[in-house]
Order: C-alpha cells, then sequence, then structure tokens
C-alpha cells in the first residue's frame, strides 16, 4: 500500500508543504530580521539562487533516475556512506519535526489553549500523523494536496486583505542593512527552501520520472511566490522592530484584516487551517523518516518504526525549555542545517557520484546504473 | 491475536488521550460565566499606581434590548501597580471571570499618558484576548469619569456606541479612528510617532454653572468655535500627539482635517471657508480626497525640506446664491479662498507638530526612507530628532465640482 507512486501535483504540493509551513511558523520573520528592508530583494535573489541549485539537482540526478540520494550514496561510498548519509537526513528529519511540532503546539497553546498543557497538544498532533502515516504515502501525498489550495489561499488572503494597512514606503531603504547584508550574508536565507531536502527522495515516488525537473522547478517557484507574499505582508504592515520580534506573524496579520464592521476576527479560521497544513506537514517528515530509517537498517518487520520515530519526536521536543529555545533551534540551528547538509552535503553526494559515474563509464565503456536501478528496489 | 491487543492498545491509549485533553474544558467557564468588559480605563493612582476602571454589559439585559431601554451596565474600579494585577484583583471581586475579547475601547487619562504609557500597551498588545481593533482613546478627565459619562442617546447597547463613534471622523474629519494595534506599531516606528483620539466630557449646562469641576474638559486648543450640546456625555474629537511614548499635546477638529488629509485617511467632510466676496460670510463645501497627498522629503544640509501637495475635489454644500448662475470667475475664487484656507490649516498643523511638538505624527519619515541608502545610516540620522528642524513647502488646490441638488454651477 505504502509503495505506490504519486503525480505530479502531488509531488509538487509535498514540496511546497515543507515551505508552507515554515512560512506560517517564522520564516518571514527570521528573513526580515536578517536583511530588514532588503528583505524583498534578498527573498528574490535567493529564489534565483534555489532555482540554480534545483536546476542542478535535477541535472545530477539525470544519470539516476529513479533514485534517491540514499542510493546515490551507496554506489558512490557502499553501504557506509549510505548508512552515514541516511542517519544524517534521518536526524535532520527529527529534529525538523520535534521543533515544528513543538513551536507550534505553543503556539496553539497561548492562542487558544491556554490551560491544556502543551503535551497533550502535541500528543493530539503525534497521534494523528501516526495514524494518517499507517495509511501509506499516497494517502498523505493526497491529502496534502487536497489542503494545500486552501493553505495557499489564506496566505494569499491575508497579503490581499491587508492591502488597506500596507506603509509602502517601508520598502526603502532597497537595500536594507547593506548590499552586502543582503547579497553576501543574506545569502544563508536560502534555508527558506528546505524542501529542496525532498527533492532528493522523490525520485522513487513519481510516476513521471522525465517530469522531475518539471516538478522541482513548480515547487520552488510558487513557495518563492508565497515567500516573497508573506514577507512583503510583514514588512509593509509592521514596523522593522515588531517584525522580528512576533510569535506566528502571520496570525498576527490576519488579525489585522477587517472589512467594515461586520467582517472581522477571521484569524480563527487561518489557524484552523494552518492546523491541518501543519498535520499534512508533520505526516510527510514523519513518512520520510520511517522511509529512511527503514532503508539504513534493512529491517524487515518494521510495524512499529512510525510509532518509534514519532515517540522519539515527541520526547526530543520537550527538551527546549522555552520559545526563546525554540526559537533559536528554528531560527539558528534549522538554518545551518538546511545550508550544509541539504544543500552543501546533499549536492556534494550528487557531484561526486556524477564524477565516478563518469569515471567508471570511461573506464567500462558502459553505464553502471542499470545494476544500480535493480539494487533499489526494495524488497 | 496480536492483532487484537494492538487496536486495543491503541483504543486505550486514544481514549486517555483524549479524556486528559478534555478534562481540562470541565474547569473552562462557559460564556455565561464570564465578565465581558467592553471598556478598560487606566488612570494614575497615588504611589504611581493605576486605577483601572472596567465596564461590564449584563449579557442578560441584552436580549431585551429590543425594549428600547438602554442595555445596563456595571462599572467597577480597582488601584493595582499594573493592569494584570487589576484584572486579578477585579477577578477575586467580581463573580465572573473577566474576559478582555469583546473590549472595545481603551481609554487612559491625559495624566497617566503624560508620563508615558508604554508599559500598558505593551502589556495590552501581549494578551490573546484584547483585539488590536480596539480603540484607544486618550481623556481629558480621568478615565473613570470618561466611561462613568457615557450615555448613548440612540444606542441601547454601550458596545455598540463604542464601537461606533470612533468611526465618525471619516465622514466628519473631526477626529481619527486611533486603534491599539496602530498605537503600538507606532510607539515602534522609526519614521513617526503615535496619535490617539481626545476623548472629553461634554458638560452638562446646569452642571457648567453649579460646578467648576473639570474645567479643562469639554474643550480642546486649536478647536473650532463650534461647540456640542448632546446627551451622550462624552466627544471624541481632536487627536492626543504623543512623543515616544508621552503625550505632549492634542490637536483641534481643524488641526485634526489636515492630519487627516496628509495621512490620506480623510474620507470626506464638510468645511467652511469665508467667502472672498464678503468677508461676513462663510460658504460650506463638501471636501472628498480624491486624491492623494503628494509629498516629498529630502534632506538639505541635514535638515528635512518636506514638500507637500494636497488636490482635493469638493462640491458646494451651502452658498447663499447657489441658485442663481455662479460665474466661473466666482468659482476661481472660491477655489482660491478654499486653497488658502486649506494650506493655512496645513501649515499650521506642521509647524505645530514640528516645532511645538517636536512628534512627526503625519509620518513624513516614511517619505525619508529612500534618501538612505540603507537602514544604518537612517537609524544614524535619528529622523525623530530632526523632524523639529523640518522646512515645509505647501501647495494646495481644490476643484469645485458642483452643487448637489441644487447644482447652479
Amino acid at each position: 500500500m505504502t509503495e505506490k507512486k504519486i503525480g505530479n501535483i502531488e509531488a509538487i504540493a509535498v514540496v511546497l508543504t515543507v515551505m508552507i509551513n515554515h512560512i506560517i511558523l517564522n520564516l518571514p520573520k527570521s528573513i526580515i530580521s536578517t536583511t530588514s528592508s532588503g528583505s524583498i530583494i534578498n527573498v528574490i535573489f535567493v529564489t534565483l539562487i534555489a532555482f540554480i541549485i534545483v536546476y542542478l539537482i535535477s541535472q545530477l540526478l539525470k544519470n539516476f533516475p529513479s533514485l534517491d540520494i540514499l542510493d546515490i550514496s551507496k554506489f558512490l561510498g557502499g553501504k557506509v556512506l549510505k548508512f552515514i548519509i541516511g542517519a544524517l537526513f534521518l536526524c535532520y528529519l527529527i529534529f525538523t519535526i520535534s521543533i515544528v511540532l513543538r513551536s507550534f503546539s505553543e503556539t496553539l497553546k497561548i492562542i487558544f489553549f491556554p490551560r491544556t498543557p502543551v503535551q497533550i497538544i502535541m500528543l493530539l498532533f503525534l497521534l494523528a500523523i501516526v495514524f494518517v502515516n499507517k495509511l501509506g504515502f499516497q494517502a498523505i501525498a493526497r491529502s496534502n494536496l487536497f489542503f494545500m489550495p486552501i493553505i495557499l489561499f489564506s496566505i494569499l488572503f491575508i497579503f490581499v486583505a491587508n492591502f488597506g494597512n500596507y506603509t509602502v514606503q517601508r520598502v526603502f531603504p532597497l537595500l536594507g542593512n547593506g548590499a552586502v547584508s543582503t547579497f553576501l550574508s543574506g545569502i544563508s536565507n536560502l534555508f527558506a527552501f528546505g524542501g529542496i531536502a525532498y527533492l532528493y527522495f522523490l525520485p522513487p515516488h513519481l510516476k513521471e520520472q522525465k517530469d522531475y525537473t518539471k516538478i522541482a522547478f513548480s515547487a520552488i517557484g510558487v513557495s518563492g511566490i508565497f515567500l516573497l507574499m508573506s514577507v512583503t505582508t510583514l514588512l509593509l504592515l509592521f514596523p522593522l522592530l515588531t517584525s522580528s520580534e512576533e510569535i506566528l506573524p502571520l496570525y498576527l496579520a490576519a488579525r489585522f484584516i477587517e472589512f467594515g464592521r461586520f467582517f472581522q476576527r477571521l484569524d480563527a479560521v487561518f489557524v484552523f487551517t494552518w492546523i491541518i497544513s501543519m498535520a499534512c506537514y508533520l505526516s510527510l517528515a514523519l513518512y520520510f523518516a520511517t522511509n529512511i530509517f527503514k532503508k539504513i537498517t534493512n529491517i524487515q518487520y518494521s510495524k512499529w518504526v512510525i510509532g518509534l520515530i514519532a515517540s522519539i519526536c515527541f520526547g526530543i521536543a520537550l527538551i527546549p525549555q522555552d520559545l526563546k529555545q525554540i526559537s533559536f533551534l528554528e531560527n539558528n540551528v534549522y538554518k545551518f542545517i538546511i545550508l550544509i547538509l541539504v544543500i552543501g552535503v546533499g549536492l556534494g553526494i550528487l557531484i561526486f557520484a556524477n564524477i565516478k559515474n563518469l569515471i567508471l563509464q570511461k573506464k567500462k565503456g558502459l553505464s553502471v546504473l542499470p545494476e544500480n536501478n535493480k539494487s533499489y528496489e526494495r524488497s | 491475536m496480536l492483532k487484537n491487543t494492538y487496536k486495543y492498545v491503541s483504543l486505550i491509549i486514544i481514549t486517555i488521550i483524549v479524556s486528559v485533553a478534555f478534562t481540562g474544558s470541565h474547569s473552562v467557564q462557559s460564556v455565561d460565566d464570564l465578565a465581558y468588559a467592553i471598556a478598560l480605563g487606566i488612570d494614575i493612582a497615588e504611589d504611581d499606581n493605576l486605577e483601572v476602571t472596567f465596564q461590564f454589559n449584563i449579557p442578560s439585559a441584552n436580549g431585551e434590548s429590543g425594549s428600547g431601554e438602554s442595555a445596563p451596565s456595571v462599572i467597577d474600579s480597582v488601584k493595582a501597580n499594573s493592569i494584570d494585577s487589576a484584572i486579578n484583583l477585579m477577578n477575586a471581586y467580581v463573580s465572573k471571570e473577566i474576559n478582555l475579547s469583546h473590549c472595545k475601547v481603551i481609554v487612559i487619562s491625559q495624566e497617566l499618558a503624560q508620563k508615558g504609557i508604554a508599559k500598558e500597551i505593551y502589556s495590552l498588545m501581549n494578551k490573546v484576548q484584547i483585539r488590536p481593533d480596539s480603540h484607544l482613546v486618550i481623556t481629558t478627565s480621568t478615565a473613570k469619569k470618561y466611561i462613568e459619562s457615557v450615555a448613548p442617546s440612540l444606542e441601547n447597547l454601550v458596545a455598540k456606541f463604542y464601537e461606533v463613534l470612533p468611526t465618525s471622523g471619516d465622514y466628519t474629519g473631526y477626529t481619527i479612528n486611533a486603534e491599539l494595534g496602530e498605537f503600538f506599531n507606532q510607539l515602534l516606528c522609526e519614521t513617526c510617532e503615535a496619535t490617539a483620539t481626545l476623548g472629553n466630557i461634554v458638560q452638562k449646562k446646569e452642571e457648567e454653572n453649579t460646578s467648576a469641576e473639570d474645567s479643562s474638559s469639554g474643550g480642546t486648543e486649536g478647536q473650532s468655535n463650534e461647540s456640542v450640546s448632546a446627551k451622550n456625555g462624552i466627544e471624541n474629537l481632536g487627536v492626543a500627539v504623543f512623543k515616544d511614548d508621552k503625550f505632549v499635546g492634542s490637536l483641534g477638529t481643524e488641526e485634526t482635517l489636515a492630519h487627516l488629509l496628509l495621512r490620506n485617511e480623510l474620507k470626506n467632510c464638510n468645511i467652511s471657508v469665508t467667502d472672498p466676496e464678503d468677508s461676513t460670510k462663510k460658504i460650506d463645501l463638501y471636501l472628498t480626497s480624491n486624491h492623494t497627498a503628494r509629498i516629498n522629503v529630502s534632506i538639505v544640509n541635514g535638515t528635512p525640506y518636506i514638500k507637500i501637495k494636497i488636490i482635493a475635489n469638493t462640491r458646494i454644500s451651502s452658498i447663499e446664491d447657489i441658485t442663481k448662475d455662479v460665474s466661473d470667475e466666482r468659482i476661481s475664487k472660491i477655489e482660491e479662498a478654499s486653497a488658502d484656507y486649506l494650506k493655512e490649516l496645513l501649515s499650521n498643523y506642521c509647524y505645530k507638530t514640528s516645532k511645538e511638538y517636536h512628534s512627526d505624527i503625519a509620518g513624513f519619515g516614511r517619505y525619508a526612507l529612500k534618501d538612505f541608502k540603507t537602514n544604518t545610516e537612517f537609524e544614524e540620522y535619528d529622523w525623530l530628532s530632526h523632524y523639529q528642524d523640518a522646512f515645509f513647502e505647501i501647495s494646495t488646490e481644490v476643484n469645485i465640482k458642483s452643487g448637489f441638488l441644487l447644482t447652479g454651477t
């Protein structure tokens, strides 16, 4: 049931959900705190770089059709490298699930459930995502696709409905804290495109392998547009100091929406859609974490793996003592994990694997890939 | 066998988690058990403490509002060292738990505002229950007296009255609709200063003769020579001007009109200009601000130089000779007189806020942002402290479109 493949639109939604949920959490806030009024230019700049990276990934993966980064690691450095890369990505996913789960649950507690222990909110989320994971990848991808338009609309609506509250001049100075800050140190905002991590694991799940480039470009393009929208909303709506100090800034932006005296307090609707969105994202992350764990351990009996990883995530999510620590993990640690592991290590593996493939081809005069393709097929 | 065990264990776990999750809801009070404060008044008490006044609606009375009688409300006040302590203390006193999610207005006394209200505003904005669209009023009397004086004559519900009253600026130009969220943003803004609605108690005639108390209330400086005799008990006219978080002065109704024009927040209003052909007579014009104010700020020798151009469209509301043909020459004379009137109004406003209050409440600073290459440069320039040195070049243009039903033009 879990091995069924997904279509192009579902695949785009899978990559998109990573970015959209981080936008809902506090991605725009993090970008604005780095580049202030230069954030709009910075987002455009990092989106262009993300396109280049995605182009590179899709070109490098062309020589390894239907293989994910773990299979390519095995091809490059054997089982040891596969295990190391798998463990690194597994740690990344567990860390992401834990932090996102805790951060969003804390926010929900502040806004709606001040008397409910945060552990209960987290457990309810975990119950939902473990249950969805039992239904398989296709079910997760489809439900994610079903809710994606609603979630995208909520961000678009916040952007449009706040038009009257914008101070357009806040885009100046265009370069924010200077050209160096916007273009050089601002390049670290590339972490916003954390969805790239999922691009490494998508190939085996795609119905149409030839559309991989199209899927990757569409996902990054849409992500870039919505990131630009949310950053613009916050930048033009709040003074810089406020934009970088709030929790769940898009929620606060939603609180400012009003159409006359009869159409107010829409924020509850937004939070409701974002709860669903967050559950979809966590389900996907848990699926990929489980999948990686199964692949690197080659375990036969994998029924309890979903629950096991969910329990680990729950435990890790309880470690941060307060919102300050969560914010540090979200904005700093998460940022460097994406930059080093997802962009640095991920691309490095693909480049070296291609070089090895080229050398082997030249030596043997034929490609070694068909065999590897077979070896990928799961038992 | 194992499958069944797994199912049962899962069911038990889910049941435990869900029941624990909802156990909390038994202790949460329902709507009937909550006391909804519709207004919050904050005054300064002895020893720098706060006197916080709560106005509660009585929910059961609201259902009977169709009877035509005003729904009663309860006003209680408590002295404490912070808003949160006051809420706590009041919670111990009233039989229901206080909920601020329907708080329509926050009234702060001028006396407290003069000492700085950043702490109070931060405290309010930090509460999930308080909405950013709650109205913020600075009253020349005490906040408690302001709330006690509210006696809506055309509304049964006080909450509705609080909701509608501040929006009158949309069609009068006499007041601004200051909201808590906006005020908070202005406090943190590097290109503008904060403003709030200015509230007064309307003195009843019999009281005016017998009581000299609160002689300062009922009017503000710079106000036109119009007066109100109404039963509402309060009036919201003018703007409370802040420098940082401190109240530094107020603007009268005419200056409020200039403020709204410059912030492009004026929808429409009536203005009276002196008839250019007979200085003893007035012409009433209905002003619509279809054009946005064109503002250009440049930094000349380190000093802000602010160019303002306002184009306004008007319709003649009342003129003595509206029924006979009004010549083009007369129209252009009225246009010129109106433009001069607006220019003077804007000039007074700009120099008052700059030289007297040192407070850029119009937010001219945002137009200066483009003159700086980086935020650091702008921060180092410190716009808000340079605003007092600003020079203004104001030009106005008024186009009279027609009259209303009796055009004559």
